[in-house]
């Protein structure tokens, strides 16, 4: 086993789940660590907390054991290691859930994982950790409960930093090139797992009327959730092989919905799609065709090229261009998720096999969560370490 | 291009003919139907100007597709915070004489880059603003602020602007805060001594004049017994609404402490320096000559009728050496009315109700603190 790191001289830091003691060499993916992920899952289902948060719904839906088998590495992979090992996981503030979807693969590999949680960090965050601590309430002494800690501690406490980056055999850091940044310098790590800044956008094709409510629906699940500022909500639409009139007939009913949905976007989201309009076109001077402001604001552009994606804040902003062929998409090392709607499966291929596209899936499903993510085997990293 | 300079330098000779004699109107006289006759070629002539020296406000131009001329706030407006990020100037850099900041105390602030000339003009229009209010003679006056806003070297921050500005409406200036924001009681006290019995003038920033004025001398039971005096002041409701404190007992509470005083609140920014909207005795901001208010549905950005609250975009024809003319500003208010408040002063007159709350960050991408 992993002894746990010694935080005794830091007096700012904050043990939200602290496991009771370091566990002994637990198996990946046995049995018994699957049928608790498993009981979380159900725990969180029936929480009446649930129904206010469907970034938990989908959490806990992602967590059943049918689902977690579908992951299940091929057993030679996992090398059975003699000491636990440990990992120690940076999440965003702006709690993306994304990062409990990773250290819960890392619970399933057997790792002992520490959670670094910001005190900047939002509501949705302790209610998850409140869930956790009526869950290991509920099912005391779980395998489960030996693997996961969460601590909360000011950036500032490089200290901490160093410490448990220290302890730990891989170090994951979600929240972009900035926290990478930060935290590579505060303390390097020969070992980790980072989530750079990434863009993300949507190809479709509409050949008649009928298929825009369909349409209209992904969209709106992959624009609402994270006011469409995770690094998989789609910025931009590509329209392919798509009549201009059922363009604007989809923006409008797009609108229409939209504008009935209780969490739209607001007055606070269409100031910012104002101001990042503005500052698109001084910055980087498109050629603008049309602009219409509504409950989003599409903005017509000649050509869409990957620097474009450094102004757009999210909050409802969807560019807008139209292709002949895939080679004119904005490829580039960010570009991450393509959402496809009514794509035929050849170009789909094509976007894998030719332009490297780290992620392809279909539109609605762009922030599902998956063990393969930004082109990482999450399964595989967390279960292939040693110490 | 020499046809095109040629076309500019003539539009901008028409511009100075037609403005001189816009700076000697009166400030509150015109009906709006009239207004909007005077200011619209000016501003048509300022759309130009603007186009030809920023390439910014040229580019944002593109963004907007709109026929010239139908009315005064259908002209292009560039978002306020815009003069955060962007360097947005319609001079060259040697013509640069002042750079005006924003005293915001979180992120950063507005740079506003004036020019000699427009110098001249924003404290030239505040100050027929004010004698409409003020009238000529110069009051005593007390400023509830301290003497380092100004001294603070560095680049001017509007609070210091508003206190310098004003100081010309005034003399025997007197600072009621000392150098640590705390009020001097004798200073206070000795000021209103010499001054008994005459109108004098108070000039504050709200937030401080009920925080470290009128507060203070609740707190230790000070009254005094002021006559026919006035106090200006501005800067937003947003901490008072914060500690509950309504319009209406912010007046109260200053009639109690200090007497015989009318109270009249601004509304003013620093991308429009000069032009400030003064509050009548019915509680409402009047709009001066120089410019216009419009209010916009933050959904699709179309005008909204009176009495609607939505975002305020200002139009003045002060701003020529950066393209503020036209802004787009994340306050929310509606207008109430055109010609008929009941205080006589034509043109619209508006409330502010408030500000966008700022958008929710979230996301995967952060910094880490």
């Amino acid at each position: 086993m992993t002894p746990f790191p010694d935080l005794a001289e830091h007096k700012d830091i904050k043990w939200h789940i602290k496991a009771p003691h370091a566990p002994a060499s637990i198996k990946p993916w046995s049995d018994q660590l699957i049928l608790e992920v498993d009981s979380l899952a159900r725990f969180l289902l029936q929480h009446k907390i649930s129904k206010e948060y469907p970034e938990i719904v989908a959490l806990g839906f992602w967590a059943r054991k049918a689902n977690l088998l579908k992951m299940l590495p091929g057993q030679a992979r996992f090398k059975e290691a003699k000491k636990t090992p440990a990992v120690f996981h940076v999440g965003p503030a702006n709690v993306d859930t994304v990062f409990f979807y990773s250290f819960l693969l890392s619970v399933l590999a057997g790792n002992q994982n520490i959670v670094r949680v910001s005190n900047r960090s939002g509501a949705l965050v302790y209610q998850l950790i409140d869930l956790l601590q009526g869950f290991f309430y509920q099912y005391a002494n779980s395998e489960f409960e030996q693997l996961i800690s969460i601590i909360e501690y000011p950036a500032t406490s490089t200290g901490v930093t160093v410490t448990l980056s220290e302890w730990a055999n891989m170090r994951v850091i979600w929240g972009g090139d900035n926290s990478i940044d930060a935290i590579n310098h505060i303390a390097p790590h020969a070992n980790q797992l980072t989530f750079p800044d990434r863009y993300s956008i949507a190809l479709m094709q509409i050949e008649d009327a009928e298929q825009i409510p369909q349409a209209v629906e992904a969209m709106v699940k992959d624009l609402l959730p994270f006011r469409q500022q995770a690094c998989s909500s789609p910025k931009a639409i590509v329209w392919w092989n798509t009549s201009e009139q059922l363009q604007n007939a989809f923006f409008l009913q797009l609108n229409q919905v939209l504008a009935n949905k209780e969490n739209g976007f607001d007055m606070r989201d269409q100031v910012e799609q104002f101001v990042d309009c503005q500052r698109m076109v001084i910055t980087h001077k498109p050629a603008v065709k049309t602009i219409e402001h509504n409950h989003i604001t599409c903005l017509d552009l000649d050509k869409l090229l990957p620097d474009y994606f450094d102004i757009h804040t999210g909050h409802g902003l969807l560019l807008n261009i139209r292709v002949d062929t895939l080679d004119s998409l904005p490829y580039a090392d960010k570009l991450q998720t393509i959402a496809v709607f009514n794509i035929p499966d050849a170009m789909q291929n094509e976007l894998m096999t030719n332009h490297y596209v780290k992620r392809v899936t279909s539109l609605g499903k762009a922030l599902s969560f998956q063990h393969i993510w930004d082109g990482v085997d999450l399964c595989e990293a967390f279960g292939q370490l040693t110490c | 291009m020499d046809e095109e300079m040629k076309q500019y330098m003539d539009d901008m000779a028409v511009f100075e003919e037609k403005y001189e004699e816009l700076l000697e109107s009166p400030v509150y006289h015109f009906l709006q139907p009239e207004k909007e006759r005077i200011l619209l070629p000016l501003l048509s002539i300022l759309h130009k100007h603007h186009s030809f020296r920023s390439q910014a406000y040229r580019l944002v131009d593109k963004l907007f597709k709109w026929d010239d001329s139908k009315a005064l706030c259908n002209y292009p407006y560039l978002a306020v915070r815009l003069f955060k990020e962007f360097e947005l100037k319609s001079i060259s850099d040697d013509q640069v004489y002042k750079v005006l900041h924003s005293s915001g105390t979180t992120g950063q602030s507005s740079k506003i880059y004036l020019d000699k000339e427009t110098a001249q003009l924003q404290t030239k229009v505040l100050t027929r603003i004010l004698q409409h209010w003020l009238g000529k003679s110069r009051r005593p006056m007390l400023l509830i602020d301290s003497p380092h806003t100004v001294k603070k070297t560095g680049g001017m921050t509007a609070r210091a602007a508003g206190l310098q500005g004003l100081s010309f409406f005034g003399r025997s200036h007197t600072y009621a805060l000392d150098a640590n924001m705390n009020l001097d009681i004798d200073k206070v006290s000795n000021f209103f001594e010499q001054f008994k019995g005459q109108s004098v003038l108070l000039f504050g920033f709200t937030f401080m004049v009920w925080h470290s004025f009128i507060q203070q001398l609740q707190k230790h039971n000070i009254y005094f017994e002021l006559q026919d005096s006035i106090l200006i002041h501005g800067g937003g409701w947003k901490k008072l609404q914060k500690a509950s404190v309504s319009h209406q007992t912010f007046k109260q509470q200053i009639q109690t402490q200090l007497g015989d005083v009318r109270v009249h609140d601004y509304y003013g920014m620093v991308e429009q320096t000069g032009t400030i909207y003064m509050e009548c005795e019915q509680g409402f901001f009047h709009c001066p000559v120089w410019s216009d208010i419009a209010i916009r549905n933050p959904v699709d950005l179309s005008f909204l009728p009176f009495q609607q609250v939505g975002l305020i975009q200002l139009t003045s024809v002060l701003a020529r050496s950066y393209p503020g003319h036209c802004i787009l500003t994340e306050d929310l208010g509606y207008i109430v009315g055109e010609d008929d408040c009941s205080c006589g002063l034509k043109g619209k007159y508006f409330k502010v109700s408030g500000r966008v709350p700022n958008a929710e960050v979230r996301g995967c991408s952060d910094t880490f603190s």
